[in-house]
């Protein structure tokens, strides 16, 4: 297989930020949550590579840490949001008819909601902590996987060899389990690869509005926050946060152009 | 009694045009066709591209049901049977198609695909089902190696091996093979077909054979049913009809191959195309084409008659010829 640069440089980039995030506690040398008021708003030096922020704490450790927070929202959300899609989106997409109609008319009923705000509402509600938060990106996102996969289970479900296992004698959920959605997850993998990012970037928005992940647990989006306040005189803690969201975001996103580019039909066979 | 036995089925498929969906006709895909395939024998369908051959072998298999007729299988009526009652049926009831590359799912490796009739029909436990793929494989000439592989590291005639294995894991009485050579090459055309009736006498199969080569037909059938535009033209032993063709459209059929008695004689021409299965013509459904057309063809449709002992022919102008 044939991978471009920019493809390269996305795996490169998942690659190190997963791997930060993974070994947070052997990569940072400091308590992300130890405060020392002696130690506040240092810049970066050899002590503290990223400086410290407002209570002294250590901000690589801190980035460290949160890396792992806003990482793991985006990977379970994508999974809560791929599980539903592709659940409905088969469903739709094996038995046609009524049922169909039914599910996407629901998909452009859920498309409707300005999501965001659905969000907002649902957190004011149920309140601010990371499980909820994953659930609600989760349940929130779903309705593109669920229409990609129900596209191509539509034009899946008329191939010979379902027609073979269907004069087998195979249960319509074997079919759709065994035969059909393994053949449909080309695309969704690209979608979800890309919804990653969109679900760090959400994250750190609403942490950012104080509706995320709740300090002192760290997450890029809250570290922002809590930089508002000394962005005049400290820098650093907000350009960090920032510019790893930016990175991670930009590698997903290349990371997704690259398997895209890859399934492809047109490609194929070059 | 038949192994399997049709009984006048039909097929009308509804058009639906416009913004409404309004039905502004039907197509007759299969119009009242009937035949026996007994044990241990092959009967050949043979008819052009359209003329309603896929859609009899889906009706048959239970995926599509008929508009009316019946169907029975070892005596027992399947038409109307839910995929439930279905299922047991299955196991003796199996499907060769047409295109290799289409009929085996991509992402399932061969041993995957060779036990999911296993699988589905609860036979054996993880070893046996093992030992019978490679039963399986040895059968239709491949390599237990093979078992590892995915369709796509396979040749078009491999792959036809591997459908026709696929067909004979449940130990099968019939398989509707559906055009099963017409993709591939002539030398691959040729060991498909003898490994189809080697299987046959070594198992007693039986087959519905379906395709448009009436040279593929003759080298399997036992005997040959000729349709046009979901109707029976002709029905008789391969012997019989290979040396006395009766129906026009058959002897344009063998004319335009130069097989059969017509090899020596003038080539018969048919003129015009297939006429359109949603608007066709009264009457006769070949009578536009055909060189022996009466006034009343165009107004008759003319059933399938015994001109001969075993040979039904649905054309009473050369029916009547044969008399004098």
């Amino acid at each position: 297989m044939k991978i471009n640069k920019l493809t390269a440089v996305g795996i490169i980039i998942v690659c190190v930020m997963g791997f930060l995030a993974i070994f947070a506690p052997q990569v940072s040398r400091y308590d992300p949550n130890a405060i020392n008021l002696e130690k506040a708003l240092l810049p970066p030096s050899h002590e503290h590579p990223m400086g410290t922020d407002s209570l002294g704490r250590d901000l690589f450790a801190r980035m460290a840490y949160g890396g792992r927070i806003s990482l793991s929202v985006g990977f379970v959300a994508v999974g809560i949001a791929v599980l539903i899609g592709v659940i409905i989106g088969s469903i739709a997409g094996y038995y046609t008819g009524w049922i169909d109609s039914i599910i996407s008319r629901f998909i452009d009923i859920m498309l409707c909601f300005p999501t965001f705000f659905l969000m907002l509402s649902v957190i004011a509600i149920l309140g601010p902590n990371i499980f909820n938060i994953m659930v609600i990106i989760g349940v929130t996102n779903w309705m593109g996987v669920a229409r990609l996969i129900r596209a191509e289970i539509l034009s899946l479900r008329e191939r010979e060899f379902i027609e073979a296992a269907r004069a087998t004698g195979a249960s319509d959920l074997r079919i759709i389990t065994r035969h059909l959605i393994p053949n449909a997850l080309g695309p969704v993998l690209v979608s979800a690869t890309l919804g990653v990012a969109g679900a760090i970037l959400l994250e750190s928005g609403l942490s950012f509005l104080g509706l995320g992940v709740q300090p002192p647990t760290p997450s890029w989006g809250n570290i922002l926050t809590e930089a508002k306040s000394t962005l005049g005189i400290a820098w650093w803690i907000t350009v960090f946060p920032g510019f790893a969201i930016l990175i991670t975001v930009l590698g997903y996103n290349l990371l997704g152009e690259g398997l895209r580019e890859h399934f492809n039909p047109h490609r194929k066979g070059q | 009694m038949a192994l399997l036995s049709v009984k006048d089925v039909k097929k009308y498929f509804p058009v639906a045009r416009g913004f409404s969906r309004h039905i502004v006709g039907e197509v007759k895909a299969v119009d009242g066709i009937s035949f026996d395939v007994e044990a241990g024998k092959t009967l050949g369908l043979v008819g052009e591209s359209g003329c309603g051959k896929t859609t009899l072998a889906r009706i048959i298999l239970n995926l599509l049901n008929p508009t009316a007729g019946k169907i029975s299988f070892e005596g027992q009526e399947i038409t109307g049977l839910s995929q439930d009652s279905m299922r047991p049926l299955r196991k003796r009831l199996q499907v060769v198609f047409q295109d290799p590359y289409n009929s085996l799912n991509p992402r399932m490796k061969i041993d995957e695909i060779l036990s999911e009739p296993l699988l589905v029909h609860g036979i054996g436990d993880a070893k046996q089902r093992r030992l019978k793929v490679l039963e399986l494989l040895s059968k239709v000439g491949l390599q237990a190696d093979h078992a590892k592989r995915y369709p796509h590291q396979f040749s078009g005639g491999e792959r036809q091996r591997i459908g026709i294995a696929r067909a004979l894991a449940t130990d099968p009485k019939l398989i509707i093979c559906d055009e099963p050579v017409s993709s591939l090459d002539l030398s691959i055309q040729a060991q498909i077909l003898k490994l189809l009736t080697g299987l046959q006498k070594e198992l007693g199969l039986s087959y519905l054979f379906i395709s448009h080569d009436l040279r593929v037909i003759e080298s399997i059938s036992d005997s040959v049913l000729v349709m046009y535009l979901g109707k029976a033209f002709e029905y008789s032993s391969t012997d019989e009809l290979y040396s006395f063709p009766i129906h026009p459209y058959t002897e344009a059929l063998f004319s335009a191959i130069s097989i059969g008695p017509e090899r020596k004689k003038r080539k018969m021409i048919v003129k015009g195309e297939l006429p359109s299965p949603l608007s066709p013509p009264t009457g006769c459904k070949f009578n536009p084409r055909c060189p022996y057309a009466e006034p009343r063809c165009k107004v008759e449709e003319p059933p399938l008659k015994e001109v001969k002992p075993g040979h039904f022919v649905a054309c009473p102008p050369r029916a009547r010829q044969l008399v004098k």
